[in-house]
């Protein structure tokens, strides 16, 4: 797609992604910037984990999500005896055609939360692998591609780690972003309170503002979002840096290089550019490095910080 | 993943960036320079510089193209060993620790850039080439090599390893910019005070003596690039080239003289060399080596008991001037001084005499670093150990001096023979002059060393007393001089500035010539009014002079150490019969004699000022200046902010002129300095636009302008668009809203 093709796709996008943006903030109050990292891990066509306490709007975060695009919500609840096939589903001998017919998992839907994800077995975990990387399962030698807009929602417990299977390092690259939703601040909180009064309190979810389809367009436009190349290089700098230092015993592999780019690329699209800037790069370098991170000392922010204080951004011309 | 180091990214191509490896470089190329320190004065020029420019041309070729660099870094080491070779091959070779260290310094170089093993590789060697280099070197000045090497290597280590090191500090302390600079200077700060700490306290090696090096004139070997030898190494031996070298074998002075050398007459165990007769002693010198003037010892002038100023012009003679075998004595030391023989005090109009007895025949033994010295107790009474701040020593090597006397400097505190430790071999004459009591002469070649002491200009001024007036020196003496010395010093109030001016009008208004023998009955008034005569002349009217405006003068007599008669290979002076001189004296109030050089054509003697001084009279001077210029600063310091602005303001304009394209990059580069003056600069880590957004987000209406200017320029920048163009009321809007006194209050805000 040409610049031009963009800048004249840009007005409609932009309206599309306000409505989304306006809906969201609607269900889940008080958490503007939150929300807005959730859209661009969206449309950078990624995954999410959300690293938070029981009770802060994850579910409902994802709900409106899937109501938003119009999708299939589908729900897993990760717990120490969930098989591999509860995820993506099984076949089963039907005695009545004499033929085995294929039952779809939840991972067959367009926004797929799995809540408590270490708290599953390594291979149920690993069972989403194939699942968010690839879009596609293959169960008895056959595969089923999933939805084009497939988008996995995973929470983890910080808290409470007993039994807890910490999740595989690999699992963790497939992930684009980590956030932490947190606790909303007083005023919004009133706001939520009051909001419960209210009577249409149950509308969330009730109309789809984006549609599967605009989606994907959308998705394939953040493909196509100008990235500079002292950008790239600022980038690569930055990447580099992490395999560089000291405190950092796992840097950021090339697959996670290039979601970062693409998320860059979605994040500049929320601010209405269709180019990427350094201030893009930093500005998702928090939730995008803490995910695959693996560091020796416990003090992660820290060790974003200093990387991203020692790179230099590329300056103005 | 493996395969892509940050190094592989930056060593491609033409680059001779990043700060680490022009560090490494610098240090490498610091520590060839150490070991060419050690090799330029002594070695061949032009196979030195060609073989620097070789090397040079090959780390050029090496640090631009990159697929070669294997072989170019082995050509690199292999430049000094084929220099090495050359040089032996056209007969002026090259000392093999040279090379060995000059290869040493190669690797280095080569291997400066590189990966970052290679530079901690290249780091130690350039190290260890250093500090060997500045350790076997005799310049006490070379430390100055180890110090920058250390600062270079404190600034690079800093730099790489601060942040390992606040990772292991408790609270993480941002890094500020200063971490560097106060690295270094704390560094060189320890080295300079443990180097002084330990300075004098460790002995004297003696294990490299012998053998360690051929430099060294090893006793097995010898190598033909060794240096001058200590031991027994081939110049030692021949013991010619040098004042100090004793054991005279082929020295021609030696083999033609009959004379028992000082060493012979005081070592009992060794009996008096037989007398030749002259067809014997005439053996060992081939026709051609023989010369005939040395059939007879050249006359030097023996000391007498009066001094006339009533003389002929000299004897005409034929010997060849400036010919070392005519010299008297050889002097190692300063040059342009005076060596002094007899002294006179009192004069009567026409001779002079010495009345003074100070004959002193116990001079004070001292034993300084197991060298024995017998001093003047004068000297040593009025409590003043001799210290080496305050003496210079040098060395007088007597040759066929016909005199008991030895020519010494003026304020010659002590004296020192080697291996002589006999208090009846010294003594001091009545006027004050040291001699060797009981022979008939100083025996030749005795190698003598004089201490003497440094007289700084605070001294004269302090020391010279403008009460006490002595007698004038001569009753009788021309009306002339009275006038003229009256004349002269009119203008003046210290006797030292009185003196000076004297001295000056003499050395600027009379003419030196020895050649004008005349008889006159007044020799004095005649040379007042010719304005024309021999020094002794000169030393004669300005000690009346000094006599008249009170002070205590006597005259001098002795020898010129010539600057034009240095010899620069042997590195002494040849003091000729030529060279007697006749000069003047002048007391101090504690006792001691400072010369004046009235004669012009003779080097005055260097009274330096303090630093204490010097400082005193620029006060004086320039006090005014002083006082303008730093109320002109203060005033600068405290405007500066209007004068940046406005040099900022002027800066920004013509720039966006000259490059319309980064206007915009300009304008936020013109922020930035302000910022960083106001106190709130930007990380280099922060992107331009957080950073601006995030220092105007209080203000709205700057605020939005802000973020209208970043969008804007981001568009220019990276969009990768070309058509954009700036719009200039932005920029103006931004820039004349920002000023630093703006930025100073919005960063005060945030604080609070």
């Amino acid at each position: 797609m040409t610049p031009t093709e963009n800048s004249i796709a840009m007005p409609t996008v932009a309206e599309s992604l306000d409505g989304l943006r306006r809906h969201l903030n609607g269900v889940l109050l008080g958490k503007k910037d939150a929300i807005e990292l959730v859209i661009a891990c969206l449309l950078s066509h990624g995954h999410m984990l959300l690293d938070d306490l029981p009770g802060t709007g994850k579910t409902t975060l994802a709900k409106a999500i899937a109501a938003c695009v119009g999708g299939k919500l589908a729900r897993v609840q990760c717990t120490p005896d969930l098989l591999p096939s509860d995820v993506t589903g099984f076949n089963l001998f039907n005695q009545k055609t004499r033929e085995f017919e294929f039952h779809p998992g939840p991972v067959f839907s367009d926004v797929l939360l799995a809540d408590e994800l270490n708290r599953t077995t390594p291979r149920t975990q690993s069972a989403m692998l194939e699942a968010m990387a690839e879009r596609q399962v293959t169960i008895d030698a056959v595969p089923y591609a999933l939805s084009k807009t497939f988008f996995v929602i995973a929470t983890q417990n910080p808290i409470d780690s007993h039994g807890a299977y910490p999740l595989p390092e690999a699992q963790l690259d497939r992930f684009t972003i980590k956030l932490k939703i947190g606790y909303p601040d007083r005023l919004s909180q009133l706001d939520i309170l009051e909001a419960a009064t209210r009577e249409d309190s149950q509308a969330e979810g009730s109309e789809s503002v984006l549609l599967l389809d605009e989606l994907a367009r959308i998705q394939n436009i953040v493909r196509t979002i100008t990235v500079h190349s002292r950008v790239r290089e600022y980038l690569v700098d930055l990447v580099e840096a992490t395999r560089n230092d000291s405190a950092i015993q796992l840097g950021v592999s090339p697959r996670g290089m290039l979601l970062w780019q693409r998320i860059a690329q979605a994040w500049a699209l929320l601010q209405g550019r269709d180019f990427v800037t350094p201030s893009d790069i930093a500005h998702v370098a928090r939730p995008v490095l803490s995910v695959r991170l693996l560091t020796t000392n416990d003090d992660v922010d820290g060790v974003i910080d200093r990387i991203l204080d020692s790179i230099p951004a590329p300056e103005y011309r | 993943m493996p395969t892509l180091l940050p190094s592989d990214r930056r060593n491609s191509g033409f680059i001779l960036g990043g700060r680490k490896q022009s560090e490494a470089i610098l240090m490498a190329l610091l520590s060839i320079t150490a070991v060419g320190c050690l090799r330029y004065p002594v070695e061949s020029r032009a196979l030195f510089l060609s073989e620097m420019i070789s090397i040079a041309i090959l780390f050029g070729l090496e640090a631009a193209v990159v697929f070669r660099r294997r072989y170019l870094s082995i050509v690199l080491l292999a430049v000094p060993i084929v220099t090495a070779l050359i040089s032996r091959r056209m007969g002026t070779p090259i000392a093999f620790e040279m090379t060995a260290l000059m290869v040493f310094g190669a690797a280095s170089l080569a291997m400066s850039i590189g990966c970052n093993r290679t530079r901690a590789m290249s780091l130690v060697a350039s190290g260890f080439l250093t500090l060997f280099s500045v350790a076997i070197s005799d310049s006490p000045r070379a430390v100055v090599m180890a110090i920058a090497w250390m600062a270079v290597c404190v600034w690079h280590l800093v730099a790489n390893h601060w942040e390992r090191l606040e990772l292991c500090a408790v609270q993480q302390v941002r890094r500020g910019a200063g971490v560097r600079p106060v690295s270094v200077f704390a560094a060189i700060a320890v080295f300079i005070v443990s180097g002084l700490a330990v300075r004098d306290r460790l002995g004297e090696s003696k294990r490299f003596r012998f053998g360690f090096m051929p430099t060294s004139g090893g006793s097995q070997w010898s190598d033909p690039a060794a240096r001058s030898g200590v031991g027994t190494g081939d110049a030692a031996i021949a013991a010619k080239d040098h004042a100090e070298s004793f054991g005279a074998v082929e020295s021609d002075l030696f083999l033609e003289s009959t004379e028992s050398t000082l060493f012979d007459m005081f070592n009992d165990s060794i009996g008096e060399p037989k007398k030749k007769n002259k067809w014997e002693r005439r053996q060992g010198l081939t026709p051609e080596k023989l010369i005939q003037t040395h059939e007879q010892t050249a006359k030097s002038e023996k000391g007498g008991s009066s001094f006339s100023t009533d003389r002929l012009a000299p004897k005409k003679h034929m010997h060849l001037k400036d010919s070392p075998e005519n010299a008297v004595v050889q002097w190692d030391g300063p040059s342009g001084i005076r060596l002094a023989m007899n002294r006179y005090d009192t004069f009567d109009g026409v001779d002079w005499s010495n009345q003074s007895s100070h004959r002193n025949e116990s001079l004070l033994r001292r034993e300084i670093n197991r060298a024995v010295w017998f001093f003047d107790p004068t000297i040593l009474t009025a409590g003043k150990e001799p210290s080496a701040a305050t003496t210079t020593v040098s060395l007088l090597k007597v040759l066929r001096l016909d005199s008991t006397r030895i020519p010494t400097p003026m304020m010659t505190s002590g004296l020192h023979i080697k291996d002589v430790d006999r208090q009846d071999f010294f003594g001091i004459e009545d006027d004050g002059a040291y001699f060797m009591p009981g022979r008939e002469k100083v025996p030749p070649l005795t190698v003598v060393n004089v201490a003497s002491a440094i007289v700084m200009e605070d001294e004269l001024w302090a020391k010279l007393d403008r009460q006490t007036r002595f007698e004038p020196l001569a009753e009788g003496q021309p009306k002339l001089v009275t006038d003229l010395a009256a004349q002269w010093s009119a203008t003046f109030d210290h006797p030292y500035e009185k003196l000076r001016a004297i001295v000056s009008h003499l050395r600027s208004e009379f003419a030196f010539d020895r050649t004008g023998g005349t008889e006159p009955d007044d020799p004095i008034t005649e040379f007042l009014e010719t304005r024309r005569g021999g020094d002794h002349l000169f030393a004669t009217t300005a000690a009346l002079m000094a006599s008249e405006i009170g002070l205590q003068a006597r005259l001098v007599t002795g020898f010129y150490v010539r600057p034009s008669a240095i010899d620069i290979a042997a590195g002494h002076t040849n003091v000729l019969p030529e060279d007697v001189h006749v000069w003047a004296e002048v007391k101090l109030e504690d006792g001691r004699w400072f010369e004046i050089e009235p004669t012009p054509g003779f080097q005055e003697p260097s009274y330096q000022p303090s630093t204490w001084l010097v400082a005193k009279r620029l006060a004086a001077n320039y006090w005014p200046h002083a006082v303008g210029c730093f109320g002109i600063g203060m005033m600068l310091f405290l405007s500066r902010l209007f004068w940046i602005e406005l040099s900022l303001s002027v800066l920004y304009p013509v720039a966006a002129i000259v490059w319309p394209r980064s206007r915009l990059g300009l304008a936020m580069k013109v922020l930035q300095t302000r910022a960083r003056l106001a106190g709130c600069p930007r990380a280099p880590g922060c992107p331009q636009r957080d950073w601006l957004l995030s220092l105007t987000q209080r203000n709205l209406t700057i605020g939005e302008t802000a973020r209208r200017f970043c969008d804007e320029a981001d568009r220019m920048t990276f969009a990768g668009v070309e058509n954009t163009s700036a719009s200039q009321d932005l920029v103006k809007e931004l820039l004349m809203t920002l000023k630093i006194k703006t930025l100073r209050r919005i960063k005060a805000e945030t604080l609070v």
